[in-house]
């Protein structure tokens, strides 16, 4: 059994905004194997940004977040080391892909130099010493060959907005992974770009999974995505995880309801043209009004009473998936069809 | 293929909406403008400012203009002069007073003004590309003069007096106002909902004044303030120099310009209208900050 | 990078154009006859005829401007009706303190105010942020002429530190006078300025630090010195730049109100006392000339956008 080489126990992150302590995030567990691929999934503000933003601690802490929990890595609760010891990770152990590549990559430096900033900061030359200039060149060229740019010595010396949006995607991967990072964090990689150009770069994610043995949490809401490449799931709702299993467990015996409806939603090409889309009822909640007991109950096709006043825990199935739900052995068991 | 068509009813009812709409959009406007500490402190100086200026003759204690000789520089706190006197024995507090009026009516008819003519010339050139080109030369060359030469050669031209100056400001300021209104026009005509009115056949002026125009007016509105807070100190300037509202009449550059000579005696002719000047200044820039925030917010 | 530079100076053929028309138009509206200005009141109808002929006053507008205009690029740029010299022998001499003026008051502006700026972005929110805040407010609404009355209150005349007025020039008393006489006009000019540096610093800043790239640059492993020193600060020199270049040519303009508080021997007094004089030609000049500076300015400007910003430069 391959170790874990992320474990995340508990976390909770909370924002201080003008309505006071918000939380984004509650009593989120998970992990990540080595060489593994998770997949993080849930619609636009369930808490899967800011988790991975908490994994690497790049809010401000002084003036905006509050962290609770811990974040194992390497031995080390990422949470409680110094700033000094986190840069050492971040860019180093841990890196980030972003998903909107023209914002992220800074207008004014050219993308060679981006890439060699980070292998400048982290990395060590051939002898042991500071790397230098002439060596991060050549590793950054390197760099831009492997994540399958043409011609990287001519896009070395180019600016980002020189650039397509799927070969700056490809230049941010190339940064996040100069270093060669145990764990990549990919945030919405492929939903600023086209079709064609997301099928290219999830292949290359998955390409560069396998050969540097490196793990990944991919974010996204695209479950087709998820389907192809990653090798477990954990699905978000409202700032917590409300089922993880293995990609194929999901996908075929899904068991909390929210899931059931997410994967429901999707419409496939099969289905004949009388058939209304299938929709959640309802809407994700602010913030600031999450309900009582279960957090989906208020747009949950099957809540109880129970629903309403506890909220329920992650418990284990059989097929060994994990689900926020009271009903979920019910649901497993096939004795909810309408679900 | 269903035929679609309103009946009169619906298009009451939603017009009726729109209404709605309109007014709830009104009323957060209102929320949000007293929620913003800027504008309503500022708002609150222009009114004293503009109280002051329409009430002077009933709240001003003395006549500005009359002379007393034996009163020369009397002392702030005198019998009479709260503020003080000038070196014609006038009452400098009823001189400030009235000074106001001077200011605001400045700032007010000239950015008015400019913001009028502005916008029009700024929409125009905006919509029609055959004019763009040579309104924009206009008015980048105009910009090209600093705006005080500019105002002092248009004097220099007109004779000194108040309605010249305020011709004068409106000259220097409609190029700026021009450039924001086409950019903002720019902004606005490039939505689709603007093609789609075209496509409609919607007239050119329609479009230019139902809809192009009022989308632009908070960044108009802005820069409006903003000029009316420029207005009172190139005003001032203008006075101070000598080339501005000519004396007897009262303006607050004239009393600072007298008070210069005099400084070493008689400080409180610098001081008092040095204050009244720079409050009304800062009142309208605070003001227009709080405007900005309301009307054309940026990420925060 | 050629084409932008060629581009841009074509583009500049209209404004110079406009520019130039607008100050002839401007001067020529003057009520009343130059020609009897010159002679003088006891000058008879025939001499003043006799005049208006030789100087052209006479002839056609249109034709009246491309003498003018021919006569700019000769070098031949008028003629004082009171001073001695030609004219660019003159505005050469004014020039001079304007700029010295104008530079110490930019300096001011600039080493105050974008430090300052930074430092309220930087710690956005907290009470310094508020402190510096309301100081810029302060300062935009203190015209150039109000400060330089409070100062020489404050400073001459109760203090008696600097001294209140007059112009000495480094050939004749040497760096140390000179500023003394430099600093008080050059602070008064600039504080306004200085203001509204805070602001724009401030703004900018603002926008670049919660951009994007910095949260990047931040996942990278970037200290946040370098963050900070490396990033954000070369994003931010363009915003800065344009503040400052606007600067420079607000003050060449509204050094006139200083030179008059101040006493300076400048391009302002010359202009007002030429308007008080309808000493026409050399407001025509002076006006001209400064509005050319404020266009070179603008031009300068522009390049140095294109050789800092990449975005710029390759479009």
């Amino acid at each position: 059994m391959t170790e874990n080489i992320l474990e995340v126990n508990n976390l909770t992150t909370r924002f201080r905004t003008e309505r006071g302590l918000m939380t984004a995030v509650q009593g989120v567990s998970f992990h990540v194997r080595r060489g593994e691929i998770l997949g993080l999934v849930g619609e636009s503000g369930c808490g899967k940004s800011v988790t991975s933003q908490t994994i690497m601690r790049l809010y401000d802490e002084k003036r905006l977040a509050r962290y609770e929990g811990e974040i194992l890595f390497e031995g080390k609760n990422l949470l409680s080391l110094s700033e000094k010891q986190m840069q050492a990770v971040r860019g180093g152990k841990i890196a980030m892909v972003f998903q909107d590549s023209l914002s992220s990559l800074n207008p004014v430096f050219t993308c060679g130099d981006q890439i060699m900033e980070s292998m400048l900061i982290h990395t060590r030359g051939v002898d042991g010493g500071k790397l230098s200039r002439a060596e991060a060149k050549e590793k950054a060229v390197e760099m831009l060959r492997l994540v399958g740019i043409p011609d990287p010595e001519k896009r070395f010396s180019q600016y980002p907005h020189e650039l397509s949006g799927g070969m700056r995607q490809r230049v941010m991967i190339a940064c996040a992974l100069s270093c060669r990072p145990k764990l990549l964090i990919a945030d919405e990689p492929t939903t600023a770009l086209d079709v064609t150009i997301q099928a290219q770069i999830m292949e290359l994610i998955v390409e560069l999974n396998r050969e540097l043995d490196m793990g990944v949490i991919l974010i996204t809401h695209d479950l087709s995505v998820v389907a192809e490449t990653c090798s477990r799931v954990a699905v978000m709702y409202l700032g917590q995880i409300v089922e993880e299993a293995d990609v194929f467990s999901l996908f075929e015996h899904p068991c909390h309801p929210y899931t059931r409806g997410l994967l429901k939603s999707i419409p496939s090409v099969s289905d004949s043209k009388r058939e209304d889309l299938y929709i959640i009822e309802g809407t994700v909640p602010l913030l600031s009004q999450i309900p009582q007991g279960c957090r989906f109950r208020p747009r949950c096709p099957c809540a109880c009473d129970a629903c309403a006043e506890r909220m329920p825990e992650l418990t284990a199935l059989a097929s060994g998936q994990t689900v926020r739900c009271f009903r979920a052995a019910e649901i497993a068991e096939g004795r909810l069809p309408d679900v | 293929m269903t035929e679609f068509s309103l009946s009169s009813a619906d298009r009451s009812r939603l017009s009726e909406r729109r209404r709605e709409l309109l007014r709830e959009q009104r009323r957060l406007n209102l929320r949000r403008f007293f929620r913003n500490g800027h504008a309503v402190a500022g708002a609150l100086i222009i009114l004293a400012m503009v109280l002051l200026a329409v009430f002077a003759p009933l709240l001003a204690p003395a006549d500005p203009l009359a002379q007393t000789v034996a009163n020369r520089f009397a002392k702030p706190g005198t019998e009479g002069y709260l503020l003080g006197a000038d070196k014609l024995g006038r009452a400098l507090l009823s001189r400030i007073i009235y000074g106001a009026r001077v200011s605001m009516i400045v700032g007010v008819s000239s950015s008015l003004c400019s913001m009028l003519f502005g916008m029009i010339i700024g929409l125009y050139a905006c919509y029609y590309k055959a004019i763009d080109n040579v309104l924009m030369r206009i008015c980048d060359g105009l910009s090209a003069i600093p705006s005080i030469l500019l105002a002092i050669a248009l004097m220099a031209v007109l004779g000194q007096s108040l309605v010249n100056v305020i011709f004068a400001l409106s000259i220097v300021y409609i190029p700026r106002m021009a450039r924001i209104s086409r950019s903002a026009a720019l902004v606005v005509k490039e939505q689709t909902y603007i093609e789609a009115l075209r496509s409609q056949g919607a007239s050119s002026f329609r479009i230019i004044w139902r809809h192009i125009a009022p989308n632009i007016l908070p960044a108009v509105v802005v820069q409006a303030s903003f000029n009316f807070a420029d207005a009172i100190i190139t005003e001032a300037s203008l006075s101070f120099l000598g080339v501005g509202v000519p004396a007897p009449q009262p303006s607050w550059g004239n009393i600072l310009a007298e008070g210069r000579e005099v400084i070493t005696k008689a400080w409180w002719m610098v001081v008092y209208p040095g204050l009244a000047t720079a409050l009304a200044v800062m009142g309208t820039n605070i003001f227009g900050d709080g405007l900005r925030d309301i009307l054309d917010p940026h990420t925060n | 990078m050629h084409k932008y530079l060629l581009k841009r100076l074509l583009s500049l053929i209209p404004v110079l154009f406009v520019v130039s028309l607008a100050i002839f138009l401007l001067i020529h509206l003057v009520p009343g006859d130059p020609a009897a200005a010159i002679l003088g009141e006891e000058a008879s109808p025939e001499q003043i005829a006799a005049l208006r002929e030789t100087l052209g006053f006479n002839d056609p507008l249109p034709l009246q401007y491309l003498r003018w205009v021919g006569g700019l690029f000769r070098g031949d740029w008028g003629t004082s009706f009171f001073m001695e010299g030609t004219m660019l022998e003159i505005i050469g001499a004014h020039m001079i303190p304007t700029l010295q003026q104008t530079l110490v008051a930019v300096g001011f502006a600039t080493l105050i105010g974008v430090p300052l700026g930074m430092l309220a972005a930087i710690r956005h929110g907290s009470p310094l942020d508020r402190i510096i805040s309301a100081f810029s407010s302060v300062g935009i609404s203190l015209p150039s002429f109000l400060m330089g009355l409070c100062l020489v209150l404050l400073i001459s005349v109760k203090l008696r530190w600097l001294p209140s007025s007059g112009y000495k020039s480094i050939a004749d008393f040497g760096w140390q006078t000179h500023i003394r006489y430099m600093l008080l006009p050059g602070i008064a000019l600039g504080f306004i300025e200085m203001g509204l540096i805070i602001r724009m610093t401030r703004s900018s800043m603002l926008e670049i630090l919660s951009a994007d790239y910095m949260r990047m640059a931040k996942a990278k492993g970037v200290s946040r010195r370098r963050m900070f020193f490396r990033h954000a600060l070369m994003n931010a020199l363009i915003g800065i730049l344009t503040v400052v270049g606007l600067s420079f040519i607000s003050c060449l303009g509204g050094a006139i109100v200083t030179e008059t508080i101040f006493n300076i021997p400048g391009l302002g007094k010359l202009t007002l006392n030429a308007v008080m004089r309808r000493d026409y030609e050399v407001v025509q000049a002076v006006v001209l000339l400064v509005s050319l500076m404020n266009v070179l300015c603008t031009l300068i400007l522009d390049l140095l956008y294109a050789l800092i910003d990449p975005r710029v430069r390759l479009n």
